[in-house]
């Protein structure tokens, strides 16, 4: 390599290297606990805190502190400046392996200020590299991308490798080189493993089947109906994934609706009373297992597929579908021969993306699974209660993820480059060919027969937390919202509905700037160990949440890295949890601006962090809104992790109303369910009507 | 507008870019003299963008070297180099004004507001657009966009400045009166200037010198006179113009060469060193010939096998012995029907030998 010779960016850089980065060091080492606290820097003792503090005796620390005066006073500077910089960065990365070995050895657990440290030797290293003429010399670049790759590592990589490890040592801390072989072996595992297929592919089919059904019912049909889909989809985003469960239990549960109202008309004793015995109408808990699962998956599901496939009809050119009916075809044919080929990518795709959902979903099968076990729910109950079996819960974790990498790859491979561009809902304008009248009839009875189940349903949900007891009693009562949110901040659901809240107020942020800030890298940039973001990324978007809720306990639940039990951990759970949104928001967001106009910011001398401030943030400000405002909402409802990670002190929205339906309390988690999907609504228009509002400032100061 | 005190050269050397396994630029030496606008011309995927983009640093070159005067740029990015550009799009900035998009690169570098609207409004005046500086990009024609892009590519007054196709997207009567304006810009400042284009008679208008590329590789670099009356193959011959590409003998006659075709003999101006007497291949310009109703001396029969009027000229396809010719008569010319059987003469200045392939 090259050493860059540009003499103000050196003058700068050097600025960053010798003075502000190991000055900041030096404030963090003197400011910031640099050992980890046991309760969290607002629940530590005066003393506690004190004691993190690493001028409080001699450690290790004093290594790292060493490093940051050193650079300060720089006195190899007149070496030769090939020679510096090889001193700068072995000095700068011997530091950082020093803190995580010595931390690992002496089973310390490192706190904020170390943090810090390792941050600033991690942007030290970086800055040198760009000085060697990495990227060639754009600094800001090097460090995001380095700062990327650590978060990669350390909080899917690390963690995953850990979770392998699990799988080779019993509990008793014994090597067993073949536990896995012994486990994937053992009783049920077999039966849970086809259980998790089968379902996945089921749910693939049916999300698949009626995505295509809205898709198309949206684009090309001329009913009035068509207006509501484009509605009804983001009425999953904002329902956290069980709560559609919960919705079916009251309808189709042992003492729902349904039943209800078949023994009204039939009568208890059924119809047939053979030999005296009971009707065959008793009430039934049909719903429980294959039945319930498939039902709430289909349900929240489809609407991912539909939202893949309509950009994909829309996009399709009339022109195609004419040429077919000038040579004579009818409109089914043409239907069936060119307009369904030309679609196939996006249903293999919707297809794909349906099965890894299903097989990562967690919440619905918790809620409805029954006698159904699925790999996901497994991993839960082999940790959950006294099981503690991490062996288990390892080697099915490493299986889930295995099948949703598996499947992942296939679908990446089968749309190529397009795997990450989310498309949108734009429609076209033009003469669209408009469906055979039979068969937009039996598409409209579909969508109808969905458009009432989901009414029915989300009616249900509001309701079932204004009666008394669904099924039993259905006197009007606000008894449940009064338990939740009558008695003070500090019972019932309010703590974990603030936890939720500003959990999710610090990760949305992060998520979405991370997120534009991963697509710029991965979409617009060409450097070296670029393939080990892309891997990373494609990790992210694989991994299911309870995997990383498995994963994560193994990992920072000893020094040098303890986070279990702190709101960092959450916070941590759900930046990974929404981060493909925030990548995916962001990609789009970009292949919306012209590359050249990111050119030509860097041809008016303005370096890469300038032009993100200036031309691409800008530009994308109502995108980036928007991302933020879905990665909040994502965060607000995720479970599948943070059920793991969460404890009574931390414990979130989602969590609490779990625990509220593992004690039978169907009254309150609904109640809650509801308060949580109609404060995420009204934030989605919330967020609908800012951006709104700022498109118009922009076009309104353009005249 | 200041002239640019000292007009760097570019040179690059050993240049190759590939994407992947495809190779978009091979092993390419090329200099560009100080202060000169040359052009890089060729067909679209010839690699031109792509070198024009490797001196801007926004590609990295595979391998090779890149130098603006003594200076190795190679590994310097584009924000340190020290170049200006005008993208095919423009690339103006949507959500700036004129005067925001001009004066974006002096606000990054610091300079004061005040000194910036002087600056901005210096360079607008350069370009003809004075108060322009409130308006946005879409509130313009074509050509003011252009204009500004060319402002907003001199106000940091660059060593270089790189120019992509900067008329394709403007309509062909705007276009002629939009490259004399770049070029007389491009004089007045003396920064040595690199264009590329596709169009030909854009290249040979605006250039000191005209480098015509062909799949990532430079077939002849030149005069545009030079390139147009001595091209060195049929893709240079028939790229620069329109050329009838026809085989010849080449022979020498007392020290004198001459290329016998059909039954015709023209003297040769020049032959590249590399062709021998025999069989050559012999470019001949459309306008260079002429057809006459009788036989004459030293003329080759033909017959008209087509003939369309163009406007300012009627072009003919000749069916003769040496093959069939390509041929323009401006329209106050004499004229021949279809059918008509006819004799003619070629002026040796637009006759060139072609190297051996």
């Amino acid at each position: 390599m090259d050493v860059i010779q540009d003499k103000s960016l050196v003058k700068k850089t050097n600025k960053l290297i010798y003075i502000f980065l190991p000055l900041i060091g030096i404030i963090a080492y003197l400011g910031l606990p640099w050992f980890g606290l046991e309760y969290g820097l607002t629940d530590s003792s005066l003393e506690e805190i004190s004691e993190g503090f690493a001028w409080h005796s001699v450690n290790i620390a004093i290594i790292p502190l060493i490093t940051c005066f050193l650079f300060l006073l720089h006195p190899w500077r007149f070496l030769p400046e090939i020679k510096g910089l090889v001193i700068d960065i072995s000095l700068a990365i011997g530091t950082v392996f020093f803190i995580i070995i010595a931390g690992m050895i002496l089973k310390q657990s490192l706190g904020l200020g170390a943090g810090i440290q390792l941050i600033i030797l991690c942007l030290i290293v970086s800055s040198v590299c760009s000085k060697l003429g990495f990227l060639r010399g754009d600094g800001f670049l090097a460090g995001a991308i380095i700062l990327i790759v650590l978060m990669v590592l350390l909080f899917i990589i690390y963690p995953l490798g850990r979770i392998f490890l699990q799988v080779f040592y019993a509990r008793t801390g014994e090597f067993i080189p073949f536990q896995f072989f012994e486990i994937i072996t053992s009783f049920g595992v077999g039966r849970v493993l086809w259980n998790t297929l089968v379902m996945a592919f089921s749910v693939g089919l049916s999300t698949t089947f009626f995505g295509l059904v809205f898709a198309i019912y949206s684009v090309r049909s001329t009913s009035r109906l068509r207006s509501l889909i484009k509605v009804f989809y983001i009425l999953p985003i904002i329902t956290p994934p069980f709560v559609v469960g919960l919705s079916l239990i009251l309808i189709f549960g042992r003492s729902g609706s349904i039943n209800d109202i078949l023994l009204f008309f039939i009568g208890p004793e059924g119809i047939f009373t053979p030999e005296g015995g009971q009707g065959i109408f008793k009430r039934s808990s049909y719903i429980y297992g294959f039945p319930g699962i498939f039902l709430a998956q289909t349900l929240a599901l489809t609407p991912v597929s539909y939202m893949m496939l309509v950009g994909m009809v829309s996009a399709i050119s009339p022109a195609l579908e004419e040429a077919s009916l000038t040579m004579r075809a009818t409109r089914w044919q043409t239907f069936k021969r060119v307009t369904l080929p030309l679609i196939r990518p996006g249903i293999a795709n919707s297809f794909l993306l349906g099965v890894i959902s299903s097989a990562a979903d967690f919440g619905n099968p918790l809620v409805l699974g029954g006698e159904y076990d699925v790999l996901s729910t497994e991993i839960y109950f082999s940790i959950a209660g006294s099981q503690l079996d991490f062996a288990r819960a390892a080697t099915l974790g490493s299986l889930l993820f295995g099948i949703s990498l598996l499947v992942y790859y296939l679908q990446k491979k089968w749309i190529g480059k397009y795997s990450y561009v989310t498309v949108t809902g734009m429609q076209t304008a033009g003469n669209v060919i408009s469906l055979p009248g039979w068969l937009q009839k039996i598409m409209s009875s579909i969508v109808l027969l969905w458009i009432t189940v989901v009414g029915v349903l989300y009616t249900s949900i509001i309701m079932g937390g204004l009666v008394a007891k669904w099924g039993a009693d259905y006197t009007f009562t606000l008894e449940h919202h009064i338990e939740l949110w009558g008695k003070g901040f500090n019972s019932g659901g309010w703590p974990s509905f603030f936890n939720s809240l500003s959990y999710s107020l610090i990760a949305a942020p992060i998520t979405g700037l991370t997120g534009v800030l991963i697509a710029y890298v991965i979409t617009r940039k060409q450097f070296k160990g670029r393939g080990v973001i892309n891997f990373g990324t494609t990790l992210i978007f694989a991994i299911p949440g309870t995997v990383v809720g498995v994963a994560y306990i193994f990992a920072f639940n000893t020094a040098p890295i303890e986070l279990t039990g702190t709101a960092l951990i959450l916070i941590v759970t759900m930046v990974i949890r929404s981060m493909p949104v925030g990548i995916r928001g962001g990609i789009s967001a970009l292949s919306q601006i012209d590359k050249s106009l990111e050119e030509a910011s860097l041809m008016q001398r303005a370096n890469s962090f300038q032009t993100i401030r200036s031309v691409v943030l800008p530009l994308l400000k109502p995108a980036i809104i928007s991302s933020i405002a879905y990665s909040f909402i994502r965060a607000m409802t995720t479970v599948s992790a943070v059920i793991f990670l969460a404890t009574a002190g931390t414990s979130v929205s989602t969590t609490y109303i779990l625990g509220r339906v593992e004690d039978g309390d169907y009254g309150i988690s609904i109640a809650y369910g509801s308060v949580l999907i109609l404060s995420m609504l009204f934030f989605t228009l919330l967020v609908q009507k800012l951006i709104g509002r700022s498109r118009t400032e922009r076009s309104v100061s353009t005249k | 507008m200041t002239v640019a005190n000292q007009s760097v050269g570019v040179s690059l050397q050993n240049i190759t870019k590939k994407f992947g396994d495809t190779i978009a630029v091979q092993k390419i030496n090329l200099e560009f003299a100080p202060g000169t606008l040359t052009t890089v011309l060729g067909p679209s995927g010839c690699g031109k963008t792509t070198i024009l983009r490797i001196i801007g640093g926004l590609e990295i070159p595979t391998s090779g070297k890149i130098l603006f005067g003594d200076e190795d740029v190679s590994h310097l990015s584009a924000t340190n180099r020290d170049v200006g550009m005008v993208f095919q799009s423009y690339a103006l900035f949507p959500h700036m004004n004129v005067g925001q998009n001009i004066g974006y690169g002096l606000k990054i570098k610091g300079t004061p507001q005040n000194e910036i609207k002087e600056r901005v409004a210096d360079v607008l005046k350069t370009v003809g657009l004075s108060g322009y500086e409130s308006r946005y990009a879409d509130e313009m024609s074509g050509g003011q966009q252009q204009r500004v892009a060319v402002a907003r590519s001199l106000i940091l007054e660059p060593k270089v400045l790189l120019f992509d196709e900067p008329l394709s997207n403007i309509d062909s009567k705007l276009r002629r009166s939009m490259r004399e304006d770049i070029r007389k810009l491009q004089q007045e400042t003396g920064i040595t200037s690199i264009y590329v284009t596709h169009d030909q008679s854009e290249a040979l208008a605006v250039s000191d010198d005209v480098i015509v590329m062909n799949v990532g590789k430079i077939e002849q670099m030149g005069g545009p006179e030079q390139l147009y009356r001595h091209p060195k193959n049929a893709f240079v011959a028939t790229f620069i113009g329109d050329a009838n590409i026809l085989e010849g003998e080449l022979i020498q006659v007392d020290g004198r060469n001459d290329i016998q075709l059909g039954e015709m003999t023209i003297s040769a101006e020049t032959v590249p060193d590399n062709a021998h007497v025999g069989k050559v291949q012999v470019a001949i310009r459309p306008e260079v010939v002429t057809m006459h109703a009788d036989k004459g001396t030293n003329r080759m029969e033909g017959k008209v096998n087509w003939r369309s009027f163009v406007g300012s000229a009627f072009e003919y396809t000749i069916e003769t012995s040496a093959g069939e010719l390509f041929i323009v008569v401006t329209s106050t010319g004499d004229q021949f029907e279809t059918g008509d059987t006819i004799y003619i003469s070629v002026n040796n200045i637009g006759v060139a030998v072609l190297e051996p392939s």
